[in-house]
């Protein structure tokens, strides 16, 4: 053997006819002849004229005609962005100063028009251009590339008005080499190459896998120079490169032809293959993207946009990179990026635009403003700051807001958001009839709700689903301590910051401790930084897990460094409360200790997968404003926090620029409806807050007033903007972000339960919870109403921390349950609500009416309602009238349908039963004939045996018991006689015998444990012996209990006990297994092999089934048990796939013998067989000879045969199947259902007319709980 | 042939990019006006598909029966038997090869029935996959229900139970991309849930869909092989309550609405929420009882009932044929045997032969086989897509063990590297075999398929692009199946 170094990647290698010589051609266009003994190079030869790679890097780029596909491109040739009646001032261009630094670099340029309005708009695409000097080109988008190096003047005209630009393009005369980082990566990006769909996926496609965004520069290079035979790329014919002819469509390529050759990315990949597709790692990466226009506003829809980003980097250069960018619109609602950063406007209103190049990333918000005529703005009334803030921005975007809301929508909207609950009729008659001012009494009713014990119920239950409060977590006493707890600190309004670091740092168990659960739900550092990032500063750490966050800054070594806070911590079981309980588990995981000890360690870390790398904790970002952290810190200088307490500290900063202000904005969201940054849950430079005045002064009120939960919600909803009607005008109805008008919200699961309870009087009833209990109350996810009301309307399942867990949306399964479901009806119907009493006491109709609205919409009805409502209560009568008319008529045809039924089933019985009669003859003679057939067979076999038993046995006897061995008799093996003897599958049963066997009788099907108890004392043991056996019993004879007679033995155990209180059972080592006889690929010694799975191997011993057989364990070392004695646990199990394969009849003995153990016989037919024949008395002789019967194999066959042939007859199956179909025919036929159902309406019906006035109500109150005014908050 | 869905550069994890709900807002134009969710899903579902949509067998099926056989029956047992002297003495089958319709193409005798109709049908033989790792049950029932396999698997193959991370079922794909205009219920499983040992209805739900699109479950009570205990149905939740009788429901429901015509402004207020298409929908299926309906298997004709087999297996592929007919889309018939118990289940470790000729092979042929005839009697093929398959097939040799599973002389172990599936209806060739195995039915030797390319072909007939994206719970972009219909299997 030996190796040779050819240099270049090998494409071909070909053995010559006579076998000397190896040909091997190399990427590099050389055949090399080696001689194939020597492996000495004989010659090299080019086949074909290849350029050199010297030469390649020499030649020019050639300048494309097109320099980019611009197909997808919107060039907006035929648009005017300046429109009729707008008058242009003056145009003004970006940048001023063009500098074109090389053939491959071009500037977006911006032109901007100003007009008289004071107004601005983009006219890049519909200027005029020229040009002083031929050194660059601009085409319609205003791109300018150079095509010589010089400089010139650039001029923008339109409609008389100009405006200059000075150009200078350089980079000429210096050769042009593309760099992998700088100039070839952003082009794959651009394509789409490494895209999550393509080839950046996971598995890559194709074949062929790129890391995602190129974040790994190192993988794929290597991926396009190494891989695949390095036919990626191929510096000798650098045009042959398959990165080159797949992008260009050139041979198929799945994803399509993504770009042309002689275009600048051809070109720049291409020069980059040609000088060799090397990858410098030192080169420079942007270090930041400016993203221009800032804030544009564009005031007429249709309007559109050219947006330009600017590439900086380390050492002050930069680069226009807006043709490699990309550009996401966050609400394609309002507008839409083509694929080169131009904006086209859709619909009036505001969205984010995010540039991103290269991991970089920039932001900026576009506002369209839209036709505003006849908009005249009215500054409002401003109760608190968060007032001006608001108006702030509807003064900007011409938004005029809706009127404060009424005092009764008030009343209620004010409830349900802070209590849960619609406010009782007393309250809302009392708040009416106030006559303070609207502000004052408003002012009033929120600082009573606050804090009041339902307050506290409806936000401990928000914060048992963000805490994942689930006894499947937790088991049940578990999550109510934990719920409770929650509550606790709901009650005492605990700082928000003091809350947070409380459950962060929750050591002990998590019984005594139970914000110690966090870490028992949450198990690994993984689990634990994602969920912690996201519930507490609302950021989401799970895409930077693999790879850096394509779209944020957050990258894969942020995520293991903030993981690694909580790589030290231990689980353990918590045995005092929970020695043995354990929870959860499944097949993929174990199950956990009930309670656990959680605490911090000294041990532990996390690896960063990508780096393989252990991560060192380290902050994301800094944030030392620590409020919670020094005073519990005691003294500074002797106390170490542990990773836990540093991460928290971290966390509840003042400083820490998400954690306030996420929790800010999540308490605006859930009392508007709407947050600042939303989803609430979600805070990333792409999603940017739509007024980030008000997050921030929320924020800043928030922490001053020392994490105070209540003065921020007390503050908010002190807003007069939170008390807006929801009502809108011309001017804010389609504003959805700003707060101009209250917004509908659908009420959450439990909030629609309770609801429904509270406002029909009825008392709910849960399963597994007290009589009584609300759904806001509940401690666990997992109770609900029999119907699964809760889960049905959203309720979350509390396995994360999303907000999104939770649905409040409507779909057909949530309609139908408030249609018809048993919740709603029970609460409507129950006889003993509110209602009936209403019904009762209220003798007057409109009054009953008036009331019923008041209850359930916290509302008086208006005439006209209560004139519609009468309307429907006077169909009663009539619907029932109909209906016993329909009943009358339908039972009348029944009678003649029923006869001809009547007939027909009477016809179809005497057909059946004449199959059965015609079958019988035939069925009694077959019959007859078997039972003959059976007993002949039960004779001949009978004597058979008695013949066999007369003649040969006893020859048989003598020539066996002569063959014996000495060493079988050596071993002393003596029968063990257990307890107990018991089986786990329930249809099997076990008998002991007074010989000490045991015999299993009853179904199979199941796997099976045997488990005897024999207490023993005074004794050796050195072995066992496990006897199987026959038995004229057993289904097939034995030793199994099936049919076949086969059994599986997988698994023996043997326990001893000294005391019987101690609990602890400890093992006898089993060591040696012998057996008389093993199936194949069933050996015996599977049975000592410690696997209990059911799909393990184990003894069988098909082939020799109907047969004694037996099985010798040896102990590791003999057991010498004194006269006090101890308790032995036998365990055989019989685990096998479809668990037919039970043992039947078996017995267990044991000795105390010295080595070697021989398969022997029991102790008493040794000791008769040790005695001279005629030394043996005659109970000795029969003995032996009712032992030897059992072992002869002709005997037993011949013994099985009669057993046989005594079983009783199998039933015959024609005449079952012929009676099955009598008993079918003889079923007496049921009323036409219709009718029957009709009989029950009617019954009903004749209820409900009676009692009109309860029918009426009940109708009224379900009609208003399936209302949308019931179901929302608004 | 792979494509490339969605825009250039935007993928995983962007959650706020990609296909979603609001782009749909913008394809009537000025928005939610007039558009139903319903309509919004359909452009929806219609966009993702015009490039690719059509072909042989787009959109032909109106509805799908799944008639899942789990525990893995054995193809050389059933319907790919091989010639009883080719083949070595641990392979061959105890049952002997009878003809069919089909010139040529024989089936084992447990077969009499289907073989007098698989001119109707086609047989993929070369069913086949590479598990990654020991495969058993459950991720194997998993990959074949939603396209996609689970990182988390035991060692023995087991999956955890259901999550709402799951993928979902590909009943619960289709529902959602083509929403029924019926009062129906549009996804119906039944007569027991997919299970192996303790893990229940793993790949049954809708996963990250959320519960909205989990199938109807129709789980009746009792055991499994007690053979009335389809006569067990109970569908109350689909049953007016008896206080409230459909022509009280009908006035509540009238006053409803008066009282809604009174508030307007909320009306306009959560006009979003398309809350009367819902409750006119819900009302229909209560009032019209159509569901209701569906299910009295007892109003079918003693007869035609024997016809399908007096057992829980027969009465639900009957069940299956009046839901589809009522407007369901999708039925799943699960057979009614866990997948690794004994007995009546397909997992012949032992003891195959008794087992399968007078237990699950009779149950199967008279079931399967009356489907196929009724449903064609009636008109209903052509526009109903029905599927037999299992998770795989078995081991060609007895007594071996290939999943660390002990098997019997008399027993096959699983084999998922060639088997056999059924598929017809809805333009699917007729009487046609695809593929081939080779001598032993080990491996395929022509036009191997993967279960998922079965999925593609479902998707397919139901005009849904298998390549469409729907979001996972992270919002992160999956395609409904990694695969493409086998367009060879349509006429």
């Amino acid at each position: 053997m030996y190796s040779i170094n050819v240099d270049s990647p090998v494409y071909s290698v070909a053995y010559s006819p006579d076998g000397k010589t190896v040909a091997v051609g190399t990427s590099d266009g050389r055949i090399q002849f080696i001689d194939a003994m020597t492996g000495e190079s004989r010659k090299t030869l080019i086949p074909v004229d290849v350029t050199d790679s010297a030469t390649l890097a020499k030649a020019e780029i050639k300048r494309p005609d097109n320099p980019i596909s611009l197909k997808k491109a919107k060039t907006q040739a035929g648009h005017n962005n300046l429109v009729d009646g707008q008058r242009l001032r003056s145009l003004s261009i970006s940048p001023a100063s063009i500098e074109l630094t090389g053939p491959m670099t071009y500037n977006q340029i911006l032109v901007t028009g100003e007009l008289r309005s004071g107004d601005s708009i983009d006219l890049t695409r519909e200027v005029e251009w020229s040009i002083s000097r031929t050194v660059a080109t601009v085409d319609k988008r205003g791109i300018i590339r150079p095509d010589s190096a010089g400089k010139a003047t650039l001029t923008a005209s339109f409609k008389g008005k100009k405006a200059v630009a000075k150009v200078s393009s350089t980079g000429f005369e210096t050769t042009y080499h593309p760099d992998y980082l700088v100039d070839v990566n952003p082009i794959l990006t651009r394509l789409g190459c490494n895209a999550g769909l393509c080839h950046g996926a996971k598995d890559g496609k194709g074949g062929f896998k790129l890391s995602l965004r190129g974040y790994d520069s190192v993988y794929d290079v290597r991926a396009f120079g190494d891989d695949h035979a390095a036919r990626r790329v191929n510096f000798a014919s650098p045009d042959d490169s398959l990165m080159l002819l797949k992008s260009t469509g050139a041979v198929p390529h799945e994803g399509g032809m993504v770009t042309e050759v002689g275009s600048d990315y051809y070109e720049t990949i291409r020069k980059w293959i040609s000088e060799g597709a090397v990858l410098n790692a030192e080169s420079k990466k942007v270090s930041r993207i400016e993203l221009l226009p800032q804030n544009p506003v564009i005031q007429t829809i249709g309007s559109s946009q050219q947006m330009r980003i600017i590439a900086h980097y380390p050492d002050g250069s930069k680069q226009d990179v807006t043709q490699e960018s990309f550009i996401e619109i966050g609400n394609i609602e309002v507008a839409e990026a083509d694929d080169f950063g131009l904006i086209t406007t859709i619909r009036r209103g505001e969205a984010p635009i995010l540039a991103r190049y290269e991991g970089a990333y920039a932001a900026t918000t576009v506002t369209v403003m839209g036709d505003r005529t006849g908009f005249v703005w009215k500054e409002p009334k401003s109760w608190n700051e968060i007032d001006q803030l608001v108006a702030a921005k509807w003064k900007r975007l011409m938004i005029s807001p809706s009127d404060l809301t009424t005092d009764s929508e008030f009343i209620r909207r004010i409830h349900l958001d802070l209590i849960g609950l619609p406010p009782s009729p007393d309250t809302v008659i009392r708040f009416l009839a106030d006559r303070r001012s609207t502000q004052e009494k408003r002012a009033e009713i929120i600082d009573s709700l606050i804090g009041s014990p339902d307050f506290v119920d409806h936000w401990s239950n928000k914060w048992a689903d963000m805490l994942q409060v689930n006894s499947k977590f937790l088991g049940k006493e578990g999550s109510q301590l934990f719920r409770d707890w929650i509550r606790d600190q709901v009650e005492e309004n605990k700082p928000y910051n003091e809350f947070v670091y409380s459950i962060l740092t929750a050591s002990g168990s998590n019984k005594e401790n139970p914000p110690a659960s966090y870490y028992k739900i949450l198990r690994t550092p993984e689990e634990l930084v994602e969920n912690t990032t996201h519930l507490f500063l609302a950021t989401r750490f799970n895409c930077n897990k693999c790879h850096d966050h394509p779209f944020e800054k957050w990258n894969v070594d942020n995520y293991y460094q903030t993981a690694a806070f909580f790589s030290q911590i231990g689980l353990e079981r918590d045995k005092k409360n929970a020695e043995k309980e354990n929870i959860g588990g499944s097949a993929v995981d174990n199950a956990t200790p009930l309670y656990e000890l959680i605490s911090d360690i000294t041990e532990g870390s996390v690896t960063n997968i990508v780096t393989g790398e252990i991560a060192e904790p380290t902050f994301p970002f800094s944030a030392i404003k620590h409020t919670v952290y020094p005073s519990s810190m005691g003294d500074k200088n002797s106390w170490e926090p542990s990773r836990r307490e540093q991460l928290a500290a971290w966390i509840t900063a003042e400083d820490n620029q998400f954690f306030a202000k996420s929790y800010a904005n999540r308490i605006w969201g859930y009392l508007t409806g709407t947050g600042i940054i939303e989803p609430i849950d979600d805070i990333r430079a792409g999603n940017p807050p739509t007024n980030p005045e008000l997050l921030n002064h929320l924020t800043d009120f928030f922490i001053d007033s020392g994490f105070n939960v209540r003065a921020l919600i007390s503050e908010i909803c002190n807003s007069r903007t939170y008390q807006l009607s929801f009502r809108t005008n011309t001017f804010n109805e389609d504003d959805t972000i700003n707060y101009s008008h209250g917004k509908a919200r659908r009420l959450p699961a439990e909030v629609i339960f309770d609801a429904v309870y509270s406002v029909t009087g009825a008392t709910p009833n849960i399963p597994g919870a007290k009589p009584g209990m609300r759904a806001a109350q509940l401690p666990d996810a997992k109770l609900d109403t029999k119907s699964g009301f809760l889960a049905t309307l959203g309720r979350p399942t509390r396995e994360s921390a999303c907000e999104c867990d939770r649905q409040n949306d409507v779909q057909l399964g949530a309609v139908m349950s408030l249609l018809s479901g048993p919740s709603i009806a029970e609460a409507v119907g129950d006889p003993r609500n509110a209602i009936s009493k209403l019904v009762k006491t209220e003798p007057d109709d409109r009054e009953l009416i008036d009331q019923l609205y008041l209850r359930v919409l916290n509302r008086k009805p208006s005439n006209k309602e209560i004139e519609v409502v009468q309307e429907n209560w006077s169909l009663i009568e009539g619907d029932h009238n109909t209906l016993v008319d329909q009943l009358a008529e339908m039972e009348r045809d029944w009678v003649y349908r029923k006869a001809a039924l009547d007939a027909q089933r009477f016809q179809n019985i005497s057909n059946a039963q004449f199959d059965v009669d015609e079958y019988m003859p035939e069925f009694k003679a077959k019959k007859a004939a078997a039972n003959k057939a059976r007993r002949n067979q039960i004779k001949i076999t009978e004597k058979s045996l008695a013949d066999f038993e007369w003649n040969s046995l006893p020859t048989n006897q003598t020539a066996a018991l002569q063959s014996i061995t000495a060493d079988r008799l050596l071993t002393q093996w003596e029968p063990l006689v257990p307890e107990k003897a018991e089986a786990t599958a329930k249809g099997i049963k076990l008998t002991i015998n007074e010989d000490a066997t045991i015999l299993a009788s009853g179904e199979i099907g199941k796997n099976v444990d045997y488990t005897l108890t024999i207490p023993i004392k005074d004794k050796r043991i050195s072995g066992f012996m496990l006897e199987v056996l026959v038995d004229d019993l057993l289904p097939g004879f034995g030793p199994g209990l099936n049919e076949s007679g086969n059994f599986v033995i997988s698994e023996i155990k043997i326990d001893y006990r000294q005391d019987p209180e101690a609990e602890k059972e400890t093992p006898l080592k089993l060591v040696d297994v012998a057996a008389d006889y093993t199936e194949e690929e069933f050996n015996a010694t599977y049975v000592i092999n410690g696997n209990r799975d059911r799909n393990d191997k184990a003894w069988a011993v098909g082939g020799q089934e109907r047969r004694p057989h037996w099985l010798r364990l040896k102990l590791d070392q003999p057991f010498v048990v004194d006269e006090k004695g101890l308790t032995l646990t036998i365990t055989i199990e019989c685990r096998y796939s479809d668990g037919d394969f039970s043992v039947g009849k078996f017995r267990l003995l044991t000795t105390g013998s010295e080595d070697p153990l021989n398969l022997g016989l029991p102790s008493n037919i040794s000791a008769v067989l040790n005695k001279a024949p005629d030394l043996r008395i005659e109970d000795e002789v029969s003995m032996l000879e009712e032992w030897y019967k059992y072992q002869d194999p002709d005997y037993l066959a011949k013994r099985f045969d009669w057993v046989k042939a005594k079983k009783p007859l199998p039933i015959d199956e024609k005449m079952e199947l012929l009676k099955m179909a009598l008993g079918w025919a003889e079923r007496p036929f049921l009323d036409d259902p219709v009718l029957v159902q009709l009989r029950s309406d009617v019954l009903h019906s004749v209820q409900q007319d009676g009692n009109r006035r309860l029918t009426a109500a009940q109708d009224l109150a379900w009609a208003l709980i399936n209302n949308s005014a019931f179901i929302f908050n608004y | 042939m792979f494509r490339i869905p969605g825009p250039k550069g935007k993928d995983l994890c962007d959650s706020h990019l990609g296909i979603n709900r609001r782009d749909f807002l913008r394809v009537g134009g000025a928005g939610m006006l007039g558009m139903t969710l319903n309509n919004i899903l359909r452009a929806q579902s219609a966009s993702t598909t015009s490039s690719f949509a059509g072909g042989p067998g787009w959109g032909k099926a109106k509805s799908v029966i799944m008639v899942y056989l789990q525990g893995g029956p054995s193809h050389l047992d059933l319907w790919d038997p091989k010639q009883r002297d080719s083949v070595p003495d641990n392979v061959r089958s105890e049952f002997n090869n009878i003809s069919t319709k089909i010139p040529g193409i024989q089936f084992t005798d447990i077969l009499p029935n289907l073989a007098k109709v698989n001119d109707k049908f086609t047989m993929i033989r070369s069913m086949s996959y590479t598990p990654d790792g020991l495969f058993n049950h459950t991720a194997a029932i998993y990959q074949i229900m939603t396209g996609y396999t689970t990182d988390k698997v035991s060692p023995s193959g087991q999956l955890e139970p259901p999550s709402p991370k799951d993928f979902p079922n590909f009943g619960s794909n289709i529902t959602r991309l083509k929403p029924t205009d019926e009062p129906m219920l549009p996804f119906v499983m039944l007569p027991r849930p997919l299970q192996e040992s303790n893990v229940v209805n793993k790949g049954g739900t809708a996963g990250f869909l959320g519960k909205s699109y989990n199938p109807y479950y129709l789980f009746p009570e009792g055991d499994d092989m007690k053979l009335d205990k389809m006569d067990g149905i109970k569908v109350d939740d689909l049953q007016l309550r008896p206080d409230v009788f459909s022509a009280r429901l009908r006035r509540r429901a009238n006053l409803r609405e008066a009282i809604n015509a009174q508030m307007p402004l909320i009306d306009k207020a959560v006009e979003e929420y398309n809350i009367d298409e819902f409750y006119s929908q819900a009302l229909n299926l209560l009032v019209s009882g159509r569901a209701r309906d569906a299910f009295d298997i007892g109003a079918e004709s003693e007869k035609l009932r024997d016809r399908y087999g007096r057992n829980t297996f027969g009465q639900s592929c009957l069940l299956a044929r009046r839901l589809v007919e009522a407007g369901t889309k999708v039925v799943e018939v699960v057979w009614p045997k866990v997948a690794n118990s004994g007995d009546h289940s397909w997992d012949h470790h032992v003891g195959l032969s008794k087992r399968m000729k007078t237990q699950s092979g009779p149950m199967l042929d008279q079931g399967l086989s009356a489907l196929f005839e009724d449903l064609d009697d009636r008109g209903l093929l052509d526009e109903t897509l029905v599927v037999a398959i299992g998770e795989f097939g078995r081991s060609p040799e007895k007594g071996v063990s290939t999943s660390g599973n002990t098997n019997s002389s008399d027993g096959r172990d699983h084999w998922p590297y060639c088997y056999t599936s059924v598929i017809g209806g809805a333009g699917i060739k007729r009487g046609y075999v695809h593929g081939k195995s080779d001598k032993t039915g080990s491996a395929p030797t022509e036009d191997p398929v993967h279960p998922t390319e079965i999925l593609a072909t479902v998707y397919h007939a139901m005009g849904i692009d298998p390549a469409t994206i729907v979001h996972n719970h992270l919002n992160q972009p999956r395609e409904l199946v990694k695969a493409e219909r086998v367009s060879a299997l349509f006429a």
